[in-house]
């Protein structure tokens, strides 16, 4: 089931902002870093904290837990750095008509 | 062992003298963002940590002070934040020449015997004095191997690129509010990288001396050990008695990649003023091996709890523990073993002992992940209590997602039995002495695996606190 969803508009999240949608019952972190659209699994694996709260670095294109610290990749979601060990989903995401539509990670 | 209670000189003035206060620099009371800026601006730092900082400082001011929850303390509340010096540089630059340290420093390293150990049995020093590190020096046969051993601002200036691969990863700033803190205003500290199959067979060490009153000491140290390769590090603390409080709040990072193996020492002796609250953790990939060998006699509150990430199969950690505390003084201290991998091993002894008045508290984690099948985990926890007055708790956090795990888990709290001292004054040993010889043997599992030299001082430091106990 790999169809694209329709979760927010691009609207919603603005340059340099982030959201957390639902998609299939599961928290979603919505990231707008430079323009383009990332979406990853919103709960660190290392403790519950939501990463749409966390710290985002644009050149590295990487989120800070707001909790610990743990680092995770927005193109991937592998986590970089401890205390995660573990990473979190990657959705597929594409943006038709100013409409952000998620998709399941791919195997 | 031959005890000579009777005969020992030895007090902590050894430790406790204070040098003239002849500083290049002393930024003023309290922690703002002008104070990390001029800190990062006199180091002539790359932007890139100038964010960090700034960044950390945000963290710091955000996270509450841990007075209370899992890994909380209220002896904390003593600790005034805006009543420290952040940053106090002592030299211009560090020194490889003993003769070129300024004379007080100098005179100060020299007293605690530092360059006469340095050429009978290290492979390299760091002396840090105040913020920064006064002198660095590693024996030409190791660098010729590629072996890296610096202080840390160094290293930040001559390898950037390793440096920013692993800088914050084991422990990032918003781990905990003083790791956040460190991160915003770290200074000093060793930078060790030991390449591929490169085994340095005799210790490195490193010395951290806090001279001035309200300083505050906030080493950074990173380790990287490459695959096959191995080393020792060991690191010695102290600082003279004021009568208002210090903060030394370090962090230190290790990774040990495959097959490598680490071992990290520390004898910890701060003075009974000084606020020791340190963030250690190493990452052990697939048949490294990691140990924390872990001694706490002085400070007034230390929190420590050196952690292993166990993530290749086959990894191993190990902490070896003592704590010691006496009148005043709260040792707080633990391990933290996490299985991420198959066939992972780890081993927590940790002894305290407390006396006139003092607590111990044995924290611990140990957390298996799923998927971690086969791990084998062995804690063990002895506290001895020596009189009525003394406390000691011990507070073992365990969790398992794994069913296929071996763990056992043994705690014993005692006072010292009257037989057993019956029988030593049976012997014709007077009772203090008898007193020590207890203590020491009880801390031997400890002893036996420190250098010869540094045994024999951390047994003289016991003796001595263990002085009028008896009567």
């Amino acid at each position: 089931m790999s169809e694209f969803i329709a979760v927010a508009a691009v609207a919603d999240v603005p340059v340099g902002q982030s959201i957390e949608v639902r998609y299939a019952g599961a928290q979603v972190g919505v990231f707008n870093v430079r323009g383009t659209i990332y979406a990853i699994g919103n709960i660190c694996t290392h403790a519950y904290a939501e990463l749409h709260d966390g710290y985002v670095d644009d050149d590295d294109c990487t989120v800070d837990c707001p909790l610990h610290g743990a680092r995770f990749s927005l193109k991937t979601g592998h986590h970089l750095t401890l205390p995660a060990v573990k990473a979190v989903l990657s959705y597929q995401v594409k943006v038709v008509d100013g409409q952000i539509l998620l998709a399941p990670p791919v195997e | 062992m031959t005890v000579e209670a009777n005969e020992l000189s030895f007090d902590y003035s050894k430790y406790g003298f204070r040098q003239e206060e002849n500083y290049v620099f002393k930024s003023g009371k309290g922690l703002t963002e002008e104070v990390v800026r001029e800190l990062s601006a006199m180091k002539g730092e790359p932007e890139w940590m100038l964010k960090r900082r700034l960044q950390a400082l945000d963290i710091f001011f955000k996270k509450p002070t841990p007075l209370d929850g899992a890994w909380g303390n209220p002896d904390l509340a003593g600790l005034n934040y805006d009543d420290i010096h952040y940053f106090v540089r002592a030299g211009d630059k560090p020194a490889t020449d003993w003769d070129a340290v300024p004379e007080e420093i100098k005179n100060t390293f020299e007293r605690l015997g530092i360059p006469e150990a340095e050429r009978k049995f290290l492979a390299g020093v760091g002396a840090q004095y105040e913020s920064e590190v006064v002198y660095h020096s590693l024996r030409e046969e190791w660098s010729k191997l590629g072996v890296i051993f610096l202080d840390t601002d160094t290293a930040l200036k001559e390898q950037p690129e390793i440096f920013k691969q692993y800088f914050g990863t084991v422990i990032p700033s918003a781990d905990n509010k003083y790791a956040a803190l460190n991160t915003a205003v770290w200074s000093g500290g060793s930078f060790v990288y030991v390449p591929k199959g490169v085994h340095v067979d005799i210790p490195l060490q490193a010395y951290f001396r806090i001279n001035a009153e309200n300083m505050g000491q906030f080493e950074r140290t990173l380790i990287i050990i490459e695959e096959g390769a191995s080393a020792h590090y060991i690191e010695g603390c102290t600082a003279p008695v004021y009568s208002t409080n210090s903060l030394h709040s370090a962090v230190v990072e290790i990774i040990v990649k495959k097959g490598g193996k680490f071992r990290y020492t520390t004898i910890q002796n701060w003075a009974n003023n000084i606020f020791n609250l340190v963030t250690k953790r190493a990452v052990a990939y697939e048949d490294a091996s990691m140990e924390w060998v872990d001694g706490n006699i002085g400070s007034r509150l230390t929190m420590k709890y050196p952690s292993v990430y166990l993530m290749g199969r086959g990894a191993r950690g190990e902490v070896l523990s003592v704590a010691y505390a006496g009148k005043g003084q709260h040792q707080d201290a633990g391990a933290k073993m996490v299985h991420n991998a198959p066939d992972t091993t780890s081993v927590i002894t940790n002894k305290s002992v407390s006396k006139g008045g003092g607590k111990t508290t044995y924290r611990g984690l140990v957390k298996v992940h799923p998927g971690a099948s086969g791990a084998k985990i062995n804690v063990n926890c002895d506290a001895l209590i020596l009189d009525e007055h003394s406390k000691s708790d011990t507070i073992p956090y365990i969790e398992v997602e794994e069913e296929k795990v071996t763990l056992a888990h043994e705690a014993t709290v005692g006072r010292i039995g009257e037989e057993q001292l019956f029988y030593l004054m049976s012997r014709g040993i007077p009772e203090a002495e008898a007193l020590s010889m207890i203590v020491l043997g009880f801390m031997e599992p400890f002893t036996r695996e420190l250098p010869m030299e540094y045994a024999v001082e951390l047994n003289r430091l016991i003796q001595l606190e263990m002085e009028g106990s008896v009567g």
